[in-house]
């Protein structure tokens, strides 16, 4: 009954450094768990250094270090003295000089090795890059003709316009010359019909001033006569 | 007081080796083991060996000429040799063998021997010419055959006794000043071992160089003296 309840309220316990009381059914020593979540290393380090932390965590090598050296000391199986000072000036500028001349000394090396691994693979770079620029150029040569159908259609849409271009030119020719020949006809109709108009009208006019001649003064003073009986009324 | 500053140099001998030859087995272990130059596109360490190759290989190229190449692999093992010791000997705790005058002196007059049979050897009698300045009156030849005798036998303790000067007095140096900013530690005058401990920064960074120019100082006037082998004046 306890059991369950320390097993209710320690599920029931804030997560972050919960000590759970884990008790299995038949009676044995009680064990403690400890649910802590372990560091994550962030410092990246190798070697030795890095087995020690991936073994000990981050301060493990720090305090195996400083527990060796006072156990060391404390049993005066080491004497300090003053090869202690030594110890401790010349580790100290041994360590000053790989911190501050180390890096750039590797990176020198480095690109000289890099250099001459250049110059050993000189060709063969040279090689792997021509064979490069030729995929390059294929690829552009395979989509400069993917073009093709593009160009294709483009021309072939250019002929039809072309083609469309002529038939309407064609088509406008015709038509201007129906219509200037119709026009034609049409002022030849209009040019018969005026001379008809016109004979017709003279024909006309002849015939009635043959008609009306000699006639003349008597029309004159029937209508002078019939303009005073209109004044006067 | 003094005495003890000296006791860093004393051969001890423990079991069948001697810390002398302890460290001159390890200076050789590390040297094949760290200086390992097969690689076609050279690493770090390789980039090491390498630059030692070709600024010891210039140096004999300079004095001894295509004739002297013979001598390059010698020259270059003594060098690598020397200097392994040299920079080993600048940790603490540990014994440095070119400090010890029985050593350098006898690689020296090693050297200076064997110069003398191979100049022999080549040149017969006639290799006593070096003793006898070219361009000198006749009247100074008794004086100056006797001071370039001298000059000759002293080369081979001036060679070892340079080497062994150096790097003992730095490494005494290192003790005086260590004994006196321990002391100082001791006595509680805390800041003021600062002073001490400051020199020995700089103390150290001219050992590092000394330990370097003194092996390369040997090797240069090893090539200079093998150079009375190949041609005289």
């Amino acid at each position: 009954m306890f059991s369950r309840l320390v097993c209710t309220v320690g599920r029931l316990a804030p997560a972050t450094g919960r000590v759970g009381l884990w008790r299995p059914l038949s009676t044995c020593q009680p064990r403690f768990t400890n649910d802590t979540p372990q560091p994550v290393s962030t410092s990246g380090r190798t070697g030795l250094a890095g087995f020690l932390e991936s073994k000990t965590g981050v301060t493990g090598a720090g305090t195996l270090g400083v527990g060796m050296a006072a156990y060391l000391i404390s049993k005066e199986i080491y004497i300090i003295n003053n090869e202690t000072v030594v110890v401790v000036v010349v580790g100290g500028v041994i360590y000053y000089l790989l911190k501050k001349m180390g890096p750039p000394i590797t990176q020198y090396i480095d690109e000289r090795n890099q250099k001459i691994q250049d110059r050993f693979y000189g060709f063969h770079n040279a090689q792997i890059k021509e064979v490069e620029d030729a995929i390059v150029d294929q690829q552009r040569l395979d989509g400069n003709l993917e073009v093709r159908h593009d160009i294709f259609s483009v021309l072939r849409e250019n002929n039809a316009m072309q083609l469309e271009e002529e038939y309407r030119r064609r088509w406008h020719e015709v038509i201007t010359e129906v219509t200037r020949r119709l026009d034609y006809q049409l002022e030849v109709q209009k040019v018969q019909k005026a001379f008809q108009h016109s004979h017709v009208v003279q024909w006309l006019e002849k015939a009635v001033i043959d008609n009306i001649k000699g006639q003349e003064d008597a029309s004159i003073s029937r209508c002078i006569a019939d303009l005073k009986k209109l004044a006067v009324a | 007081m003094f005495a003890a500053y000296f006791d860093q140099f004393n051969v001890i001998k423990s079991v069948i080796f001697t810390n002398s030859s302890m460290m001159m087995m390890l200076a050789v272990i590390i040297s094949l083991l760290l200086l390992e130059g097969n690689k076609l596109i050279p690493n770090r360490w390789q980039f090491l060996i390498e630059f030692i190759y070709i600024n010891i290989h210039s140096v004999v190229q300079d004095n001894l000429g295509k004739v002297g190449q013979k001598f390059f692999p010698f020259v270059l093992c003594l060098f690598i040799f020397i200097a392994m010791l040299n920079i080993l000997g600048l940790f603490p705790y540990i014994f440095v063998p070119t400090a010890q005058i029985v050593i350098t002196l006898g690689i020296s007059m090693s050297i200076i021997i064997a110069v003398t049979l191979l100049g022999l050897l080549t040149f017969k009698l006639n290799f006593f010419s070096i003793l006898m300045p070219g361009g000198v009156p006749l009247v100074l030849a008794p004086f100056l055959v006797v001071i370039e005798t001298a000059s000759f036998l002293i080369k081979a303790i001036s060679l070892g006794v340079r080497l062994a000067a150096n790097i003992s007095a730095g490494h005494l140096l290192f003790a005086i000043l260590s004994g006196f900013a321990f002391n100082m530690l001791s006595s509680g005058m805390i800041i003021s071992s600062l002073a001490p401990m400051l020199i020995m920064v700089f103390i150290t960074l001219l050992e590092i160089m000394v330990a370097v120019i003194q092996a390369y100082v040997f090797c240069l006037l090893t090539t200079i003296y093998l150079g009375d082998t190949i041609a005289l004046h």
